[in-house]
């Protein structure tokens, strides 16, 4: 009993710092602008044509997208993998649960990807406007998702899923403008 | 679908749109951070704004993960962008900050994608899956027999 509490006490502190301070600096600003236009006090200087920053921006506004969309489908893959939380935490306990998706691969990779998002967000976002980059790459990876889940995560994307995300995707672009 | 589930997506999207506001709000007061004055950062954490924003955000992440568990990653999507909407409604009626008709056109958009996606199955069914979600599915249909 006692290594068993132990092991548990190594992940708890091997995860919970880096996870908390992951978590708190990755999904903040990709959801809070605001917050990240302050981070990023120095403009990279370029010294190029208008147009070279206008391709700057925009494939950092891809790598945005293509890493968050990979980060959302690999923390949804993680957490089929780990099984209904609410059900589980009643069998073996929430320690347990917090154990399981914590030494999940997926999961660590997500988390990972999730990051590369964040720090392109703060590239795209000393290259070009907050008004362009934020809304281009929220309703861009709600895009993305739907097709990535439906091509990696089978999952059953039908009309009714299309019409929404494509109104949530034109939403969210017209309200982070 | 039961009530907790719901409590669970309503988890994930308030506090998304609290914890990002309160952070925002936050380094809004601290200041910059800038890569040669990294002790900048520990005033920021030491803001009472952005020490809570965080805490949010990690109740964020735990409940999203929980909503992954037992739904579709296209159906936690849409279902918790209502955020950006409370978002916005919280700056016209607490902040009384003018929200164009555009906005206003943004937030019915989101809404309407929300109201597709709620009448909908949350999780694709599949085979291997197996006799658990098999009888749930059976149940579904009995019940839903027995009403009509």
């Amino acid at each position: 009993m006692k290594s068993f509490l132990s092991r548990r006490w190594r992940l708890l502190l091997a995860w919970t710092l880096p996870t908390a301070c992951a978590v708190g600096c990755i999904l903040s600003p990709l959801r809070g602008y605001g917050a990240v236009s302050r981070v990023v006090a120095q403009k990279i200087p370029l010294g190029s044509p208008l147009h070279i920053s206008v391709v700057y921006t925009w494939s950092a506004i891809l790598v945005i997208v293509v890493a968050s969309v990979v980060g959302d489908v690999l923390l949804a893959r993680a957490m089929k993998q780990v099984g209904d939380v609410g059900e589980l935490r009643r069998r073996v306990g929430i320690f347990a649960v917090i154990g399981r998706t914590l030494g999940n691969p997926n999961f660590l990779l997500g988390v990972t990807a999730m990051a590369v998002a964040f720090f392109s967000l703060l590239f795209a976002l000393s290259w070009g406007d907050v008004s362009l980059v934020a809304p281009a790459a929220a309703s861009l990876t709600f895009i993305g998702n739907a097709v990535a889940a439906k091509i990696f995560l089978h999952e059953r994307v039908d009309r009714r899923r299309w019409i929404a995300a494509s109104l949530v995707a034109a939403g969210v672009a017209l309200l982070a403008g | 679908m039961n009530f907790r589930k719901y409590l669970v997506l309503a988890g994930v999207t308030v506090f998304a749109a609290a914890g990002d506001s309160m952070l925002s709000h936050g380094m809004k007061q601290t200041g910059n951070i800038s890569l040669n004055h990294l002790q900048g950062v520990i005033f920021a954490i030491l803001n009472p704004w952005v020490a809570i924003g965080i805490l949010l955000l990690l109740a964020f992440f735990a409940t999203y993960m929980t909503a992954l568990s037992w739904a579709d990653l296209t159906y936690v999507l849409p279902a918790t962008s209502l955020g950006y909407v409370i978002l916005a409604l919280v700056a016209r009626f607490l902040l009384h900050e003018h929200v164009s008709p555009l906005r206003w056109l943004g937030i019915a958009l989101i809404t309407g994608g929300v109201g597709f996606i709620a009448g909908g199955p949350e999780l694709t069914k599949h085979p291997k899956h197996g006799t658990e979600t098999a009888l749930a599915d059976a149940g579904v249909t009995l019940s839903g027999g027995a009403e009509r």
